[in-house]
Parts: structure tokens; C-alpha cells; sequence
């Protein structure tokens, strides 16, 4: 059983958010009263039904969004705790080059590159040669099972699953200390979701925090530490399953 | 003009040397100014002269300004001081400046004005040599403004011009420049050193005589003093050449009349469609001809 | 680390000026133009900064300012107030004090311009490889053979055909002539490089290459850029930060996601939701 660290990395207090549609003149909730922690090594589940807020409460962590209300604090490397919501653009930028990381629902990516290099450009980013960051990327392609006629082809053109798999790839390259899921096994098989199970231990093994949400149940029960349950915008139940279900 | 016209008797009224000593004093001013900024073209009030523009005002007019009577002065065009337009630019002077010794030789004049050649023979120390300039400016092919050349020429900033040797090279993978030459100036300012061949240009880094440009119609006078820099503007990889008078077997051309191998020959053609070779510097033929001569009346 | 940019308080207004003109101007009066006056306030109040390396998009419509910020940046103009400190080595210039002749320095040796307009970048009357060259020149490369070689390494670069360096641009394609320009722009390999509309005008098929081109470029030399554009697309694909203005005002900045996908500003939120 992995130790429970006890420092947060990360810690959302207060945190809501509602859209400002000037055009429409309406103000819509997305979420609201979030509160939650993460810590290193763990992962921490978003839960609750379509419409709760739960991608809005990533993507305000990421800065994708910007919080209504509420503070991010997040443990830097360097040991200085910053509130994400606040901290300059230039350091945010510099947060999700080294420290921060976010498989998202879909592929945002440069179009026109070939997959691999889409999968290796976080280690690029982070000053790694490019032969041994495509190398890299090319062995995580293959344990997703990302056929490799796929890895010099550019990902406009492939199915959801394998694109999803190459977003996840580069979402999993390298290693941050906060990695934020949104779905990310949303379209694929059962084989390759137990290889991103596999994966997402290892990285809990290698000291990662992550904040997910899964839609499926049995993902939950395998990587769940903590849960949070998240309702359509007003309030936020937090519970931790019982004590059997974390040895996993 | 009427070669038989002589000023009167008493020229209490006529200034020597026909500009008025103010205007002569200006120029001097000017001429010093383009020393001490060795390639600089300093504008000057020019004077309206007794000839049309195009016919050596600039040149005349810095002549005009430091000769005295105790002065000899040669005036070649092309090389030759039998030619129109210098027997004019010479009788004027010698109507103008009382006094004034003239020479068609270039070793015993002090003053020396020219169009489109420099002497063959080098220049000493004592002696000074004025050029006549039709355009003084090299970037006026690459920039119609003044306002701009005049900032380019003060910040050294030449890579259009040097572009322009760049598009030659390119092309006709050479620099077709032939007259005119783009010369360096103490390593900063760059000047058209007027129409005189490549042949000359080597002949202005560091001359013995003191150089100076004077172009009338653009009023600017501009200098090259002695022991001065002054290298035509070249690629580190293409070296300045110069007109080469050899034939296609690898043989120099000899002046026709003098047999000289050793100077800038012009080509003419005779009235039985024949070539001949000559000398341009007419002075020069004269003197090898002569050694020639009698070398053979001492055999 | 310190910004290679630092821009604060940047005005341009055409005109004479009088005290009402910043106060009657902008987006909440939707006009540029003092009713006072007369005058155009291109350009008001705009701060921000830019990090080495980094690539800042600049967006807006017609009339927004944006291609003046980069105009009185690059010295084509001079703005009627503001400080810009651009950092460079060791040094700081503070560039709207320095004289005509250091802003040329800067200009042909440090700074890159790639204009909408071909006209404005290049010279039609010399060769695509001449174009290079005179930039080269200016940076004391005085070898023609290692003028020759670098103007078509350039031009490979930025996958002109070397056989046509030769030809004047006139007879080039838009794009091929844009490519020209970013070419001749890193000739010198600037720290900072402005990109004004370089792809408006173009076919979709070209315009992507060109900013593929861009983003290649920015990973190899790891090139500060300001790439000033209308199109969310261009914003959505190089910058990192953007800056939305409006009637010569910056009305709204933050990370290029998070203007896309939760942009705060009414305008900002028109824009984003009129791509086809």
C-alpha cells in the first residue's frame, strides 16, 4: 500500500464557476463550492452526473477557464505554494511546460505533424533531444496499442479511439506533478484501457498527483484514493471509500 | 572663345583668377573641411562660370581658387592636354591669372586638373590634383533621395550599393562597373571617384599628392589627402581587377606610338577599319617616345 | 527570467490631439476618432510583455491597433507616448530614446518584419537571393560566396526553390514572396521577430505551410515573436498569450486557451464565437 503523503500538492477551496454571456445576457453555472485536495502518488476522483461542473473544475485548475470564485494552490517544485487562479501568465506557461499536465477530452494538437513527434513534444519541451524524445514516444504508442504504420501520419485524420490514444500518450510522456484526466478512456477497448491502468499505477508509483474523472466505474474502484462528488452547481459531497477498496 | 582676346592693360577692376576673393575663400574653406572629412561631400555655393555645366565648373572652380602666380598648371581631358575642351579649361586660366605658368608636363606642374583619367606618371608631394566630377554621389543609383543618401553615407551604411555589386556578380559573374568605381575613403565614406577607369583607381590609396573632387553642377567638393586609404569596394572573395590589355595569346598590348606596356591605352579606330593602340596620357607617350628615340640615336 | 519586451503605456494618435481624445475614443464610444478633434486614436495604453522565446498573438479587427503596435515597435512610426525596453544580451534599450541611427541598428540587425504586404519587405528591383543578401551585407558578411551559400540555405529553409533565387520576386506567388520575407527577416537570426497579417490574402493550403514554416522556425531558433492577426486560427496555432484590442485599446489578455474557450470580454466573446 503506497504511503498517504500528507502535504497537498493541490488545493481547491471555495471554488466555483459560471459563465458571464454577454450576448445572451445570462450568467450560467458551471460549478460552484468545490472543494478538494490532491496529493502526491494519488489520485483523486471527480465524480457525478453530466452538467456537474466536473470538466469546468480541471480546466479552471489548468487555467483553461478562469475560477469565478475560489483559490488553486498548487505545491511548486521549488517548494513555493502559488494560487494557479492568480500567478502571472508567464509563470502559468511555465507550470504546464514542466510541472503541470492535462489529458483533455479531445485532441488539441498542431496539425499537419506526424504523431509521434505531437507525442513527443512535451519532452522536446522540456530540452530533451529529438531522436530520444520519439523514441520515447514511440514505445509509449505501442503500448497503447497505436499501430505503427499510425506514428509518422499526422492524427487529423485517425478514428476517436486512436486519436484519443495519442492524446494520451502525449498527455503521459512526461511525467508532471499534477496530471489532470478528463475521460481519458473514453473510446477505447477494454486491452488498452488496462494498459492506462497499468500506466496510471506506475505513475502513482513514481510520486504523480492526478485528479481524474472517470466514466467508468471499474476505473474508479482500480485507481480511486479519494472520491469527490460533484452535483449540478450548488454543493459538493466529499467522501473517501472505505478502506478495503484503496488497496489496489 | 577668341583666342586673340587679351584682358586690358590695367585690371585694377578684374580679380585674379576671375571668382571674387570671396567666393574663392569659401571654396578654400570647403576644400579644407573635405580634408579633414577624407571623402565627404561637402556642398558649396558653386559658381556660375563662363561655360555650361558638364564642362568642368566643379574642377575650374577649385582651380581657380588656389592657384597664384607662382603656379603651373597642366589641364588634360582623357588623359590629353591637346583635347578641346582642356586647350579652353588652359587659355582661360592663362587669361584669367596673369602670371601663371601653364605645361602640358606632368612633372613640372604644381597644379594638375583633369576629367576621366589620373596622370600616369605618380604624383609628388608638392603637387595637388583636381578631378572634375559629373555625379558625386555613388548611391544615387541605388537611393533617388538626398535626404536618405545623406544618412546612409553618415552611418556607413552601404549594402545596397554592395547588393548592387552582388546582383552583377550574379549575373554576369563579374562586377560590370567600369568607370566610377565605388572607392573607400579612410574605411568609412564611400565616393564616386568620377569617371576615370578602374586602370586609376589603385593610383588614389595612398597618394603622395593631395586628391580633390569638385563637381559644379551638384555643388559638393569632396578629397582624398595624402597617404590616404582608399580601396574599391570588393567581396573578401573577389578581388579588384583592373582593365587588362592583353591579347587573346597572352600577349600586352604596346602603345603604337610610344611602345609603352606600361600604361592605360585607348582604342582607336582608323579610317581603314583598322585598330591601333595609344596611349591616353598624352604627356607620357611624349616622354617614351622620346626615350625611345634616343635610345635608338645613341645605336 | 526578464522579458526580451516591456512595453508600457503605448499611444499613436494621428492628428492633434486634444485632452478629450483618449476619453471619447475606444469601445464603449466603438470609434477611433475624437469627435472633439478629429483626431485617430490608433493606439492607446497598451502595456504588455513578451518573454524570450515566447510567441504573442495580437488580435483584433480593422481599426483594433494592432498592426500600429508592431509598426511603432519596428520603428516604421513613432508612437506619440509610451516606453518599450527591449532586452538584448546583457543590455536594456529603451527604444522610443534612442536615435535615428541605433534604431536602424536594431532594426537591420535584431528585429525581423514580415509584412502583409510583399511590397513593404521586399525589393522587386533585385533578386529573391539579393533581397538576402542586402540584409547579410548589413551585418558585415562581406564573403559573396558565404553570401551565396547562406541566402540559399535561407531559402531552402523556408522552402523557396533555390534554382528562382535568382529571379526578382515580382514573379513569384503571395506565398512564395511571404516565404521570401520570413527568410530574409531571420537572415540575421533576430531575438525578435514581428509577423503583421503575414498569411491574410493567402489560400488556406499556403497559408498553412507558411505557418507550420513559423512554428518550426520558433523551435529551432527559439525566436520571440509578436504575430499580429485577425484570424482565431493563426492565434489558436502559434501564440501562446494573446492580447485582444478593440479600437486601439487592449480589452482583454490571458492565455490563448483560455481566450478561446472562456473568453471574459463581450467583444472577445463575439469574436470567438463568429469562426465559420
Amino acid at each position: 500500500m503506497t504511503a498517504i503523503s500528507e502535504t497537498p500538492i493541490l488545493d481547491v477551496k471555495g471554488l466555483a464557476k459560471q459563465f458571464s454571456l454577454h450576448e445572451q445576457n445570462e450568467i450560467v453555472p458551471s460549478c460552484s463550492d468545490v472543494n478538494m485536495l490532491a496529493f502526491p502518488g494519488q489520485l483523486a476522483a471527480l465524480l457525478g452526473p453530466t452538467g456537474a461542473g466536473k470538466s469546468s473544475v480541471l480546466k479552471c485548475i489548468y487555467r483553461t477557464y478562469l475560477p469565478s470564485e475560489g483559490t488553486v494552490h498548487f505545491q511548486r517544485a521549488d517548494g513555493e505554494v502559488v494560487d494557479l487562479a492568480r500567478i502571472s501568465e508567464q509563470d502559468m506557461l511555465q507550470l504546464r511546460r514542466s510541472e503541470l499536465g492535462f489529458v483533455t477530452q479531445f485532441l488539441h494538437c498542431v496539425p499537419r505533424r506526424p504523431a509521434e513527434e505531437v507525442v513527443a513534444e512535451p519532452l522536446i519541451l522540456r530540452g530533451m533531444a529529438l531522436a530520444d524524445a520519439v523514441a520515447q514516444a514511440r514505445e509509449l504508442l505501442r503500448r497503447l496499442n497505436v499501430p505503427e504504420r499510425l506514428w509518422r501520419l499526422p492524427p487529423a485524420t485517425f478514428s476517436g479511439g486512436e486519436k484519443q490514444r495519442v492524446n494520451l500518450a502525449r498527455g503521459l510522456i512526461a511525467k508532471p506533478r499534477l496530471l489532470l484526466l478528463d475521460e481519458p478512456t473514453a473510446s477505447l477497448d477494454k486491452a488498452t484501457t488496462g494498459q492506462v491502468i497499468e500506466l496510471l499505477r506506475e505513475f502513482k508509483q513514481a510520486g504523480v498527483a492526478m485528479v481524474a474523472i472517470f466514466h467508468d466505474p471499474e476505473l474508479v474502484k482500480a485507481l480511486a484514493d479519494t472520491e469527490y462528488r460533484l452535483a449540478p452547481p450548488q454543493s459538493l459531497t466529499h467522501s473517501t471509500p472505505a478502506p478495503e477498496a484503496m488497496q489496489s | 572663345m577668341n583666342p586673340d582676346y587679351r584682358l586690358p592693360h590695367s585690371q585694377d577692376s578684374y580679380g585674379f583668377g576671375f571668382l571674387d576673393e570671396f567666393a574663392k575663400r569659401e571654396i578654400r574653406r570647403v576644400i579644407l573641411k573635405a580634408i579633414s572629412i577624407p571623402g565627404y561631400q561637402t556642398p558649396y555655393a558653386s559658381r556660375e562660370m563662363p561655360m555650361g555645366r558638364g564642362f568642368g565648373t566643379g574642377g575650374l572652380q577649385l582651380t581657380l581658387s588656389m592657384i597664384g602666380p607662382d603656379d603651373t598648371l597642366k589641364v588634360i581631358d582623357q588623359g590629353s592636354d591637346d583635347s578641346v575642351n582642356a586647350v579652353n579649361l588652359r587659355k582661360f586660366a592663362e587669361l584669367t591669372c596673369p602670371e601663371v605658368s601653364t605645361t602640358e608636363s606632368t612633372t613640372e606642374a604644381s597644379l594638375i586638373q583633369t576629367r576621366h583619367r589620373v596622370p600616369e606618371i605618380p604624383l609628388r608631394e608638392d603637387q595637388v590634383l583636381n578631378l572634375q566630377v559629373p555625379y558625386p554621389d555613388p548611391l544615387v543609383i541605388v537611393e533617388p533621395s538626398e535626404a536618405k543618401r545623406k544618412i546612409m553615407h553618415g552611418e556607413g551604411d552601404y549594402a545596397r550599393l554592395l547588393t548592387k555589386l552582388y546582383e552583377d556578380l550574379v549575373k554576369f559573374d563579374e562586377i560590370t562597373i567600369s568607370h566610377r568605381y565605388p572607392t573607400r575613403i579612410n574605411g568609412h565614406y564611400v565616393i564616386d571617384p568620377s569617371p576615370i577607369p578602374r586602370y586609376d583607381v589603385p593610383g588614389l590609396h595612398q597618394s603622395r599628392a593631395l586628391l580633390l573632387f569638385g563637381a559644379g553642377r551638384e555643388k559638393k567638393i569632396y578629397a582624398v589627402p595624402p597617404y590616404t586609404n582608399a580601396e574599391p569596394l570588393v567581396f573578401d572573395d573577389v578581388p579588384f581587377r583592373t582593365e587588362s590589355f592583353y591579347t587573346a595569346d597572352g600577349q600586352r598590348r604596346a602603345c603604337d606610338r610610344c611602345g609603352s606596356i606600361d600604361s592605360f591605352l585607348d582604342e582607336l579606330n582608323l579610317d581603314d577599319g583598322s585598330k591601333a593602340w595609344q596611349c591616353s596620357d598624352t604627356d607620357y607617350c611624349n616622354r617614351q617616345l622620346a626615350r625611345t628615340e634616343a635610345g635608338e640615336a645613341t645605336q | 527570467m526578464k522579458p526580451i519586451l516591456d512595453v508600457k503605456g503605448l499611444t499613436r494618435i494621428h492628428g492633434t490631439e486634444c485632452p478629450s481624445c483618449l476619453d471619447m475614443t475606444g469601445p464603449e464610444h466603438n470609434t477611433n476618432v475624437c469627435p472633439a478633434c478629429g483626431s485617430v486614436v490608433a493606439a492607446a495604453n497598451v502595456s504588455f510583455s513578451l518573454q524570450p522565446g515566447e510567441i504573442l498573438g495580437i488580435m483584433g479587427e480593422s481599426g483594433s491597433g494592432k498592426s500600429t503596435v508592431v509598426k511603432t515597435l519596428y520603428f516604421d512610426q513613432a508612437p506619440s507616448r509610451g516606453s518599450a525596453i527591449f532586452r538584448d544580451d546583457d543590455q536594456s534599450h529603451e527604444l522610443f530614446n534612442l536615435n535615428g541611427a541605433e534604431q536602424r541598428w536594431l532594426r537591420n540587425h535584431r528585429f525581423g518584419m514580415v509584412y502583409q504586404n510583399p511590397n513593404l519587405g521586399l525589393n522587386f528591383g533585385i533578386s529573391a537571393g539579393g533581397n538576402i543578401a542586402e540584409r547579410l551585407l548589413m551585418n558585415d558578411l562581406n564573403h559573396y560566396g558565404d553570401i551565396r551559400r547562406r541566402a540559399s540555405e535561407l531559402l531552402t529553409r523556408t522552402d523557396v526553390m533555390v534554382s528562382r533565387m535568382d529571379e526578382s520576386p515580382k514573379q513569384f506567388s503571395g506565398g512564395m514572396q511571404q516565404r521570401v520575407q520570413i527568410a530574409k527577416a531571420l537572415a540575421t537570426r533576430p531575438p525578435l521577430l514581428y509577423l503583421d497579417e503575414v498569411t491574410t490574402g493567402l489560400d488556406l493550403s499556403v497559408q498553412a505551410r507558411i505557418l507550420d514554416l513559423i512554428l518550426e522556425i520558433q523551435h529551432e531558433l527559439g525566436t520571440a515573436m509578436i504575430v499580429v492577426t485577425h484570424d482565431l486560427g493563426v492565434i489558436r496555432l502559434l501564440a501562446s498569450r494573446t492580447l485582444v484590442m478593440k479600437y486601439g485599446r487592449v480589452i482583454e489578455s490571458g492565455l490563448t486557451d483560455q481566450i478561446l474557450e472562456d473568453p471574459q470580454q463581450a467583444y472577445t466573446q463575439q469574436l470567438v464565437a463568429s469562426t465559420l
